[in-house]
């Protein structure tokens, strides 16, 4: 219904008592913790800092086990299954004594090491393979590579030339002298690789003619068989490497039943790390600890009386807030109203004196969106998959929200579309005839339909602009009698009022000139529009002192109106987004008809169209609709009385990342 | 002079296409353009944290509206001329550029809100990197731009819709 109202509180205990009255306070999460300013907290923090070292450690340790183990995990199958992805379910007592007696050590050690060989393998195997690829040209090489390549009077030279550069290149070499022999060329791709045996002195002049061409001079590494050998042992190794590395996948398969357990205690110990954390704020003497935070007004004498339970000796102090600490802000509302709190969610939270804008924007976003989608059978189709969503699939609570706000959503959709005649984008005249009525101009009309929006797009247009217009004084209203009530009621009537009253004048007008009011009450309206004038200038200027400048500012406030105006006007985009909507599955409609005229396969092929495009057109207008939405409540309607910015409570708890308590 | 604008010739429907295919081409290319720009700032942050994709995805389709008004009203101009059914109607040369027209807001809106949504889209892929929990503002951002190309798509199409009442 509102921001929950907060009050600061101490909590004056024995030191002893700390780490049990922190534990339940995590559990209960009702507090949010003050910021401290104290020099003193400083000192405090240095001498937990080890334990936080040691916790961080941990923590990073099982992360990294965890991480390292959860792709051998065999995966469940199945929706819930993807909904529900890491997370375990288990109650505090199993996670309390898997902290206790789990020895997730030697998991870790023994994760390490398979990581370490799983790492080192594959580096292995590659610069293996780099070995054999330099090998392989060479295969005709006969002697043993640890052989001297050189004797007393000749030496080897082993080079890689370009194909295209050879039969020059060995015409050259063999001109060099008598003492030069070609042992080998061997042709590989467009590579010439070649082994001349020659006289000492020459070993430069093959070199040059090498390097001229362009050509590259290799060494052989040194190893122990011949080349052909060589290959062979590497063709071995490299199958050893392939079964270990099996092996070791096998192992990690073995141990990843592990990763429950595992999963288990890191979020144990990211609990007792925010709480050794939030151990560092606090006051302490030499035998007392002073717990400071927010806590929710209502429920004070409850936390009271549970922490009775836990020890006797404490004192709960009602604390004033320090100068400029503003308290954290959570919203509450009826249980059908939460879904909006999404809504609310993204635009960010109200400051802690200022309204909770959910309940007023709860009707106006849902009729917008359904205004914006317009399609009966698309609005049905949304119904019924969030409702089953609901209905079949366990999901997390903070998810559940959107959920049933887009199935509130697809509800308000399906009546929008029936109102405008959308289904799927039909024309009547090819929709089943029990689905259709004729209506008074002899065409025929779907049931329940009231305006065709594309034969009519104006009045579709007036509507929106009535329904803008609406929630603009809506905005205004609820603003000066917020205002009215919680501020100063003098000021409120000075400064907001005008506007309610204008606005609603100017309202009356137009429906005088439209014809919905009577013509006789034109005049006294008019008078009241003078007054409505005369009132914001001079109330507008109430903040400056010369009277000119009064006049001036009250003036200019006039132009206020023009800020109204467009915003109303903004709420054409209900028509616009509604059209696109029907246009796109005309579209969609149209093109299948026309596959539908391929011989044989034309059935399927239109039925592929029309589920495809239709889906499409649903995914990508219902988002549009949502955002649409969205902004007409953030930008034309929080404007009028919702400044925004609070900080949302966050209370000490225990916040998980895998494990799903039953017991909470 | 006054016989080549009111007579029906061919020359109408050209400009009927003209205007159906400038609203096509030019919003598309705004479009192509914007999650062009907003899919690179994606492929950065998708490296980063691949578990964000699903939002890095919903973040670059937003640019892709205006590529889609385009089409649209393409569409719908192809659709009320008598093309798409293949029985084109007659046009004089004034009819065919009053259609023609149509195509302007939405080709001009589109092609420039979809480029520079593309751009707060992309600004918006810092938001969800830092902050997943923040991509409805990211959306919001972005979604301002929009505006534009849906006035400019609301105004092509009361043009289109005129089609009847012009060309009888």
């Amino acid at each position: 219904m509102a921001v929950v109202p907060m009050q600061k509180i101490g909590l004056l205990t024995h030191k002893e008592d700390k780490d049990e009255i922190l534990s339940f306070l995590q559990k209960l999460g009702v507090l949010h913790l003050a910021d401290t300013t104290i020099e003193g907290a400083t000192l405090q923090a240095a001498a937990l800092s080890d334990s936080i070292h040691d916790l961080s450690y941990k923590v990073a340790e099982l992360d990294f086990a965890i991480r390292f183990l959860a792709p051998f995990e065999s995966k469940k199958k199945g929706l819930q299954a993807v909904v529900d992805g890491d997370t375990v379910k288990c109650d505090s007592e199993e996670v309390a004594e898997l902290a206790k007696t789990y020895k997730f050590k030697s998991v870790i050690e023994e994760c390490k090491k398979l990581e370490e060989e799983m790492v080192e393998l594959p580096n292995e195997r590659k610069s293996l393979a780099d070995l054999q690829d330099k090998l392989r040209p060479w295969a005709h090489y006969r002697p043993k590579l640890s052989e001297s390549k050189q004797t007393e009077t000749s030496s080897s030279v082993f080079a890689v030339v370009s194909i295209k550069d050879w039969e020059v290149l060995k015409a050259e070499i063999l001109d060099l002298s008598k003492l030069v022999v070609l042992e080998m060329d061997n042709m590989l791709l467009n590579k010439v690789y070649i082994h001349v045996v020659c006289e000492k002195s020459l070993v430069t002049g093959v070199e040059g003619l090498v390097a001229q061409h362009k050509g590259e001079i290799l060494e052989l590494p040194t190893l122990d068989g011949t080349v052909t050998e060589e290959i062979q042992r590497i063709d071995r190794r490299f199958h050893e490497i392939d079964t270990r590395m099996k092996e070791l996948e096998a192992s990690s398969k073995k141990i990843a039943p592990e990763l429950r357990s595992l999963r288990i205690v890191y979020d144990h110990f990211k609990w007792q790390l925010a709480k050794v954390e939030a151990d560092k704020r606090f006051l302490e003497t030499d035998s007392t600890v002073l717990i400071s935070g927010w806590a929710p007004k209502k429920g004070l004498s409850k936390l009271k009386d549970d922490l009775n339970g836990v020890t006797t000796s404490f004192e709960l102090m009602e604390l004033k807030p320090e100068e400029g600490e503003s308290a954290p802000v959570l919203l509450a509302n009826k249980s059908w109203l939460k879904p909006f709190e999404a809504v609310t969610g993204i635009y960010g939270l109200p400051l802690p004196h200022e309204m909770d804008p959910t309940p007023y924007l709860a009707v106006f976003f849902i009729v917008f969106f359904g205004l914006a989608l317009t399609d009966a059978v698309y609005g049905l189709l949304m119904f019924a998959i969030m409702f089953s969503v609901l209905r079949f699939i366990k999901i997390p609570k903070d998810s559940q929200k959107m959920v049933r706000l887009l199935m509130y959503a697809g509800l308000v959709t399906f009546f929008a579309g029936a109102l405008f005649g959308g289904w799927a984008s039909l024309d009547a005249s090819q929709a089943p005839s029990w689905m259709t009525v004729t209506g008074a101009d002899g065409e025929p009309a779907f049931i329940g339909q009231k305006i065709n929006a594309i034969k009519n797009p104006m009045s579709v247009l007036i509507l929106s602009f009535i329904l803008g217009y609406i929630q603009v004084l809506f905005g205004v209203i609820i603003n000066f009698l917020h205002k009215f009530r919680t501020e100063s009621k003098k000021y409120a009537m000075i400064d907001e009022f005008p506007w309610v009253f204008i606005l609603t004048v100017i309202g009356l007008l137009v429906m005088v000139s439209a014809g919905v009011l009577p013509d006789f009450l034109a005049t006294p309206f008019k008078y009241l529009m003078y007054v409505a004038v005369a009132g914001i200038v001079l109330t507008q200027g109430r903040e400056k002192k010369n009277p000119i400048l009064k006049f001036l500012s009250g003036v200019l406030g006039l132009y206020n109106l023009v800020g109204y105006l467009s915003d109303v006007l903004s709420y054409s985009r209900l028509l616009a987004l509604g059209l696109a909507t029907s246009i796109i599955g005309l579209a969609v409609n149209t093109i299948a008809g026309m596959v539908n005229g391929v011989p044989y396969v034309g059935v399927i092929l239109a039925i592929i169209v029309l589920i495809g495009g239709h889906t499409f057109n649903l995914g990508i207008n219902a988002l549009g609709a949502f955002i649409h939405s969205g902004r007409l409540q953030f930008v034309e309607f929080f404007t009028k009385f919702l400044e925004g910015g609070g900080r949302a409570f966050s209370p000490l708890r225990r916040e998980s990342k895998f494990v799903r308590l039953e017991d909470q | 002079m006054d016989e080549v604008v009111t007579n029906p010739s061919f020359w109408g429907l050209a400009l009927a296409i003209a205007g159906a295919a400038f609203a096509c081409i030019v919003a598309g290319v705004g479009s192509s353009v914007g999650v062009g720009t907003a899919g690179q700032a994606g492929a950065g942050v998708t490296a980063e944290k691949p578990e964000l994709f699903g939002k890095v995805l919903i973040l670059e389709a937003l640019p892709a509206t205006q590529g889609i008004y385009g089409f649209l009203v393409a569409f719908l101009i192809l659709m009320f001329t008598g093309l798409l059914g293949g029985e084109p109607i007659n046009l004089t040369l004034a009819q065919g550029a009053l259609v023609g027209f149509a195509g302007l807001p939405v080709g001009l809106a589109g092609y420039y809100s979809g480029a520079h949504q593309g751009r707060v889209s992309a600004a918006g892929m810092g938001i969800i990197a830092k902050n997943p929990g923040d991509m409805g503002k990211a959306m919001v951002l972005s979604a301002m731009v929009e505006t534009y190309a849906v006035l400019g798509f609301l105004i092509s199409a009361l043009i289109v819709f005129a089609i009847p009442a012009i060309a009888a």
